[in-house]
């Protein structure tokens, strides 16, 4: 113990090394646990070899030992080395999250849509767990909140369906998909003609327009000449089995009648959809989302923002 | 290096046997010691009845995201309060640390009351100090080996109780107990438990001061805190060393006046103070990085001095300013801006604790999209609501909004929201006002929600805004 | 003479050039094996070299630095397969010179973007990112709308070539390519048909939704929309790509 302590309060070691004339170099000793230490993570690499996947050997490598992951592929039993792609694969089976969210998908498969609405448990889990599949699928035509865009794509937050509003209705759009088809009238009508049409179907949504073009255009739109209420009925309410708009409230979504301050502006909206028509696709979910994915979806959609 | 030697790979760790002392300090530490083993062992015994919740006092469920804390329940998102709880432990030893230098080193410290703890096992089993340093140096007989077993069997076991009830208190205790010992716990339990096991053991029992010594920041940034006014354990050179050094008792150093006669101090250089401390340093050789505060050499030195019949003292609780016969003062700029800023957050904690509501309410408008046109004409707001009840009842709540008179609120679900006991609750509400009513876009308002029962709960509100097309 | 210790720490370029060896060794130990390895790339069919438009896009694309935003790697996490789809293959990547990998993300990740969004998508995204998605902080390319210059296509492919993707100059070649990937691929990895097979795919494509112009855009949006797209996963089984590891 003495020859120790005057190790300890004799003169501090050096490397013998001098630059600059007198700038040394301490040569101090380790303490010995962190020697042990040391040693210990070689130990620990050592070992870490011999478990986890270390060592290229030929065109193969040392898979390590007794760090199997097993996992179910179509009903049989698999076992691979350790690796993150066989860990996700069992993760994604039996991981919390996914046993989790399993349970919760139950309970929502085993639902109906009026139980699923009512519940705000079963709701909040649609909710999120549905922005993601909506994220991805639909939000690139919709928008990630569903407000679609003017022209092109429908609203889905508004109160207004083209192909109708209930669940199932949604549940229906989804599924199968749909052609939202109108014939341009480009040649059917004269250029006055168009003008009359559009003054009748603004003053279908209450705007104020002159009557006599009024009167024409009900003649065209209620008559053979233009034939429009096939489609959107003699009141122009639309009808949801043709998916045709109704033309009554206020909202727009081919036409932009409410970006227009002007009426003229607005009658110019409507006639070039008339003259040129409409021609969109929905398409089918059915075969790339599984039932219960649409079954979420639909709750979802209708949730947005005016589900009937 | 001295010439020709090889160098050394490792420092190896001189052994330091402490000797046993009694003594003033001595007699604190074990009171400190014995009520702080009290707490942690006992607490997670302790039952406390709850109508949600693990019926313990103290409990930390990590799943349901609560702490209990006897009638306090800390919810996750109250996780700040932890923040002011170190804040209050920081200032706290700085405060402490300025005025009376390691006093946690010396006496709260776990690594000091486990390895005390340890020391006194070592000491029961093996013998004292000179009997210690003999069974070290003897071979390796049965005699050795049954006391060394001894020895590190209690460690394990002290270091096994250690780890088993820091696992108690992250669950039910009786539960747990049984589930453990029937192998029937969670793998974090066991885990738990072996590994502070192992660190207990290897701390206290072999590591020891070399914990203070090597691996503690604290031990190291400590001296910023202090200054000449801080009290230190410090020999008194003065007396003790006297003109001619110290002087072990021998003939013509038998007395007082004996000594004098030839300059001898009062210090008989009886190595005491050396042999109790447990870091193994020489504390007459001043003010050292290693000493942890912790008055042990204090206690020696005053039981040689009473044998002899001199004042105690002559190692004792200073300060730099009084050993050189200035006045010591507590009251400094440094310790009362501690002690303010100590006292400030300790209050705020409380007000926060004592005024917190046990119900959140959130509301986050729908950003996308912001504002949507409905059939009518009306213009509709969507509103993301989150309610949390972190109360131990049932409560039923009415949502309502305020500040916009023609609007419609439409919650889907029902009028009232029954929320369950500790549960949280979330619903899209959307709001539907003609904008022809609204004064501008965006209009504010507010969401209110109102407990229905006669509770004491308060009427919560968040403001939101209304967007519209058109005017914004 | 014996060895010391002070002559390496006294003559700093011995000491940088035995610093870059040692250095040099954890790099070479874990990616050397790689090229030898016979699991490294994964056994799997529909992986081909990039067409001369898609080309064109992915240089524009580097040009752009979308790769500082985008990476283009799912990892194998549960997290990102529910966000982006099936992790990345080493396989997926065998012909890009240089990978796009990346793990920086302030956009999201672009390894399976390809046909998840319309042409229209990204062509209103890329000139005005907010008129699509108001939240984004995307800033935008509208100068994409210029005319896309192909002329030196060939010359581009030729780089590649030299670096090992297999793009055919002479007939033999292109025999193995056919072999490789099928007619219809070989013809589009031609060098000597590169300028014509732009142009074709461009007009048939219709990428910037103006079929008058051939714009920078038209080969982005043609890269944009290939990318992760090449292999067919419902192929493989849950566990299969996991034997390559």
């Amino acid at each position: 113990m003495s020859e120790a302590k005057t190790k300890q309060q004799g003169a501090v070691q050096t490397t013998g090394h001098a630059w600059d004339g007198d700038i040394q170099e301490f040569n101090n000793p380790l303490p010995r646990w962190w020697l042990w230490g040391f040693y210990a993570s070689v130990v620990f690499a050592v070992l870490y070899w011999v478990i986890y996947p270390a060592w290229p050997v030929g065109k193969g490598y040392t898979t390590g030992l007794f760090n199997n992951i097993t996992y179910t592929v179509n009903g049989e039993e698999r076992s691979r080395h350790w690796n993150t792609r066989s860990l996700l694969v069992k993760d994604m089976q039996t991981g919390d999250e996914a046993l989790k969210t399993k349970e919760y998908m139950q309970k929502v498969a085993a639902a109906d849509y009026r139980q699923i609405l009512a519940d705000p448990d079963m709701m909040a889990f649609v909710r999120s767990v549905t922005k993601g599949l909506f994220g991805d699928n639909c939000a690139a035509c919709h928008g990630s909140g569903g407000a679609g865009v003017m022209g092109l794509f429908p609203n889905l937050a508004d109160d207004d369906w083209l192909w109708g509003g209930s669940v199932e209705d949604i549940q229906n759009t989804i599924t199968l998909g749909h052609t939202g088809y109108m014939p341009g009238f480009a040649r059917t009508f004269s250029d006055e003609q168009l003008d009359d049409v559009a003054h009748f179907v603004l003053s279908l949504s209450g705007h104020e327009v002159p009557a006599d073009k009024v009167a024409r255009g009900k003649q065209l739109f209620t008559g053979e000449g233009g034939g429009c209420y096939y489609c959107h009925t003699a009141a122009g309410t639309g009808m949801k089995s043709q998916g045709s708009a109704n033309l009554t409230d206020n909202i727009w979504t081919i036409a932009d009648v409410q970006g227009q301050t002007e009426l003229t502006g607005k009658v110019d909206a409507v006639k070039t959809v008339i003259r040129n028509g409409v021609n969109r696709v929905m398409p089918t979910w059915q075969g790339r989302l599984d039932e219960n994915q649409i079954k979420l979806l639909s709750v979802y959609v209708h949730e947005l923002g005016g589900g009937q | 290096m001295a010439e020709g030697t090889s160098p050394e790979l490792y420092h190896a760790r001189i052994p330091i046997y402490p000797r046993s002392v009694k003594g003033r300090f001595r007699t604190l530490k074990w009171g400190i010691l014995a009520l702080a083993y009290g707490v942690y062992f006992l607490i997670p015994w302790l039952r406390w009845e709850r109508v949600v919740g693990i019926p313990q006092a103290v409990a930390f469920d990590i799943e349901a995201r609560r702490f209990y804390l006897f009638d306090l329940v800390v919810h996750a998102q109250d996780i700040f309060w932890l923040a002011g709880l170190l804040v209050i432990a920081a200032l706290l030893l700085f405060f402490v640390t300025g005025i009376a230098g390691r006093v946690f080193c010396g006496y709260f410290c776990f690594q000091t009351l486990w390895t005390d703890v340890y020391i006194l096992i070592e000491r029961l089993v093996q013998g004292e100090r000179v009997a210690r340093i003999r069974l070290d140096k003897q071979p390796w007989n049965g005699e050795k080996i049954a006391k060394k077993l001894l020895t590190h069997l209690l460690w394990l076991l002290v270091g096994f109780w250690t780890g088993f009830t820091f696992t108690l208190y992250w669950g039910n205790a009786p539960d747990l107990f049984l589930a453990f010992f029937t192998g029937a716990a969670p793998f974090p339990a066991y885990a738990t438990t072996l590994f502070l096991m192992f660190t207990t053991y290897v701390m206290a029992g072999l590591a020891r001061e070399q914990v203070c010594t090597y691996m503690c920041p604290y031990a190291r940034f400590q001296g910023a805190m202090f200054d000449r006014d801080t009290l230190i354990v410090a020999y008194d050179e003065k007396r003790g060393e006297g003109d001619a050094g110290r002087h072990k008792i021998a003939r013509g150093f038998k007395s007082k006046s004996d000594r004098e006669v030839d300059g001898a101090g009062d210090c008989i250089d009886c190595g005491y103070c050396v042999q109790v401390c447990p870091t193994g340093i020489d504390i007459r050789n001043g003010m050292q990085y290693q000493c942890i505060s912790c008055a042990l050499c204090i206690d020696a030195c005053d039981t040689i001095m009473d044998s002899l019949n001199w004042p105690r003292g002559l190692i004792k609780y200073t300060s730099d300013k009084a050993q050189h016969g200035e006045k010591t003062r507590f009251f400094t700029a440094k310790n009362i801006g501690y002690g303010v800023t100590l006292i400030a957050t300790v209050v705020a904690l409380i007000v926060s604790v004592v005024g917190h509501v046990p119900v959140d309410f959130n509301v986050s408008q729908v950003r996308q999209p912001l504002f949507v046109q409905m059939s009518d004409g009306r213009i509709q707001n969507s509103y993301e609501i989150k309610i949390n009840n972190k109360t131990d009842r049932a409560v039923p709540f009415a949502l309502e909004i305020d500040g916009l008179p023609s609007a419609e609120l439409d919650k889907r679900q029902k009028q009232h929201l029954h929320e369950q006991p500790a549960q949280s609750l979330s619903l899209l509400a959307r709001v539907r006002v003609n904008p022809q009513s609204l004064p501008a876009s965006p209009a504010e308002f507010r969401f209110r929600v109102r407990p229905q029962d006669d509770t004491e709960l308060p009427i919560l509100e968040q403001s939101a805004f209304f967007h519209s097309a058109g005017n914004h | 003479m014996k060895f010391k210790h002070e002559s390496i720490e006294i003559n700093a370029g011995l000491l940088i050039a035995l610093t870059m060896v040692v250095i040099s060794i954890g790099g070479l130990v874990e990616i050397v094996p790689l090229y030898y390895i016979n699991d490294t790339i994964e056994q799997v069919d529909g992986v081909r070299p990039y067409t001369p438009l898609e080309l064109r896009g992915r240089d524009i694309y580097q040009r752009e630095g979308c790769y500082l935003c985008h990476s283009q790697m799912i990892r194998p996490f549960r997290d990102e397969m529910l966000r982006y789809g099936h992790y990345s293959l080493a396989a997926e990547s065998q012909y890009d010179h240089p990978f796009q990998w990346g793990s920086k993300r302030t956009g999201p990740d672009l390894a399976r973007v390809g046909e998840k969004y319309s042409n229209e998508w990204h062509v209103a995204h890329l000139s005005d990112p907010r008129a699509v998605v108001p939240e984004s902080i995307m800033p935008g390319y509208p100068w994409l709308m210029q005319p896309l210059e192909y002329a030196d296509v060939g010359d581009r492919m030729r780089a590649l070539k030299f670096t090992g993707v297999p793009y055919s100059e002479t007939q033999q070649e292109y025999d193995a390519n056919v072999t490789k990937f099928g007619q219809g691929v070989a013809d589009s990895l031609n060098i000597l048909r590169a300028e014509k097979n732009l142009v074709q795919q461009a007009q048939t494509g219709n990428y910037d939704g103006d079929r008058a112009r051939l714009t920078e855009m038209d080969a982005l949006v043609a890269y944009l929309q290939m990318l992760g797209t090449l292999v067919d996963f419902s192929k493989y089984d849950e566990g299969y790509f996991a034997e390559f590891r």
